[in-house]
């Protein structure tokens, strides 16, 4: 089926800098993502990984080559993003802008989506007293509410300790395999991304310098030697492309 | 465990927060200030007694308090009007900002006491005292506004700026939903900052005839500030303490009443 193998995000040869006379943060970077998929995009901290969304997303435009992104997207940023003079569901609500509907059926759809990532509880909160995860999580049902089709995760995990991230990893994949939403994740960390992704894209040298397919069923484990080789291997990929 | 959480004193010079009983309050923001008016009093008049005048009115001392605080609140909310988007002007572009900074740097360097004759002279000739006095003080409060704008906008979080866009938010919605709100802070500082300063110069921004040629006190706008002129003047000390009190009980009440709310509220709209 083609719908199923259609390529929601390609970037042909994209390249990009800060500032006319800068040098380049990214490099004729070319890559595709195909709808249904989840895809990581790994690479060493202050890269220019999250230029890659910002790109995606439209947020700015190339110096050359061309980003095409067919889908409705929707981004998840660090620490959430959140608004801190907005209640938990005043920021959810940001979610809804150009979705039509009802102020009632956003109300309930707003409640519904909480309530599934277990923050029903929290609706009238301030983000300011929130932890970590559950910032995050409001994060996530602002960009679900409207029922993306992609949804662009710029490094979800990287503010929060490791037992959040790894319960927030296990939502994400249910999230992802039952509203079948293509997902973009960018993650310094090689285990996040081989423990969720189908494919990894390797960010080094200003360009995706190698792209590693992780053909594992999931759940993942941390401690599965596969997931340790993949891990090993795109690590190698790093480590040679930043002596090079 | 009783909590101060109702009680907390916010000073706007940095995040500090204070808890206070409401007595301390009241010490701090009234018997403290007037103390230091009686002194005053003492070292004008020489005597513990509290100077007395049979001719005092206690009420023209109100109207004119009154007829400041009006000329304030005027020229701020003028400021804010101008002064926000002169700060948003500034930083919607690197290149305006390069050019515009130095501009509002070198201006709110000026004294504008320096320009008071010619001022006055252009508003005489026009024949609008009052604006004279308004532009005065504006001139002295927009700067807080300005700046306290432009910082305000570069301390709002990339991602939060990012936010608007990606989830569709039309220019307009962005200002009044993310930019706005995230300015509330900044700005409640930056009018404190003005209004104290207008407080300063509102006094000799009342009396005229110290700038206008061949002018008299007939020629002051009636305020406090050319209450305290004329009765200074006049040897007319029991006016001058009347004044001098009300005035600062005017300021404190605005602090206790106006910006200590703005100031606890302004705490929910700051990032963390």
């Amino acid at each position: 089926m083609t719908f199923m193998t259609d390529n929601v995000l390609t970037f042909s040869n994209v390249s990009y800098c800060y500032e006319p006379n800068e040098p380049h943060v990214l490099r004729d970077a070319s890559f595709t993502l195909k709808r249904g998929t989840f895809g990581a995009i790994v690479g060493p901290s202050g890269a220019g990984k999250s230029t890659l969304l910002r790109l995606a997303i439209g947020l700015t435009k190339p110096l050359s080559g061309t980003v095409t992104n067919t889908a409705r997207t929707r981004m998840i940023f660090q620490d959430g993003a959140l608004l801190p003079w907005r209640t938990v569901k005043e920021n959810v609500h940001l979610g809804f802008t150009g979705t039509p509907g009802t102020k009632r059926e956003h109300h309930k759809r707003i409640q519904e989506e909480l309530e599934s990532l277990g923050l029903g509880h929290l609706s009238d909160a301030y983000p300011r007293e929130l932890s970590g995860g559950q910032r995050q999580r409001v994060g996530i049902a602002r960009a679900l509410v409207a029922d993306p089709e992609f949804l662009l995760l710029d490094e979800p995990f990287s503010a929060l300790d490791f037992e959040t991230s790894a319960r927030l990893s296990e939502e994400l994949l249910q999230i992802f395999s039952e509203r079948s939403i293509t997902m973009l994740m960018v993650t310094h960390n090689i285990e996040d991304a081989a423990m969720l992704a189908d494919e990894i894209f390797v960010f080094s040298g200003g360009t995706i310098s190698h792209k590693v397919p992780v053909h594992l069923p999931r759940p993942r484990n941390r401690d599965d030697q596969h997931v340790e080789h993949i891990v090993k291997e795109v690590k190698g990929f790093i480590t040679h492309a930043e002596k090079v | 465990m009783r909590s101060h959480k109702g009680f907390q004193y916010y000073s706007h010079r940095g995040r500090r927060k204070h808890p206070s009983t409401p007595l301390e309050r009241i010490g701090s923001h009234l018997i403290l200030p007037i103390l230091l008016v009686l002194a005053a009093a003492f070292i004008t008049t020489h005597t513990f007694a509290l100077p007395y005048s049979s001719t005092l009115n206690f009420h023209t001392v109100l109207l004119a308090l009154g007829a400041s605080v009006l000329r304030l609140f005027i020229a701020y909310i003028l400021c804010l009007l101008i002064g926000i988007p002169l700060g948003l002007l500034a930083e919607s572009d690197k290149r305006i900002e390069s050019v515009l900074l130095p501009v509002y740097d070198v201006m709110e360097s000026i004294p504008v006491i320096a320009f008071f004759p010619v001022i006055i002279l252009f508003f005489v000739s026009s024949g609008f005292l009052e604006g004279a006095a308004v532009f005065m003080l504006f001139f002295s409060m927009i700067w807080s506004i300005i700046f306290n704008t432009i910082g305000g906008l570069k301390v709002i979080p990339k991602e939060v700026i990012a936010v608007g866009k990606v989830f569709g938010l039309s220019r307009w919605d962005r200002f009044t939903k993310i930019t706005l709100p995230a300015l509330f802070p900044p700005l409640v500082t930056g009018s404190i900052l003005a209004l104290a300063a207008g407080w300063n110069i509102v006094i000799v921004a009342e009396a005229l005839h110290a700038y206008a040629p061949q002018s008299t006190h007939a020629h002051d706008l009636y305020g406090i500030g050319s209450v305290l002129v004329q009765s200074a003047a006049a040897g007319d000390n029991a006016q001058l303490f009347v004044a001098m009190t009300v005035l600062v009980v005017m300021i404190a009440v605005l602090n206790l009443f106006l910006w200590q709310p703005l100031l606890a509220r302004a705490e929910r709209y700051k990032f963390d």
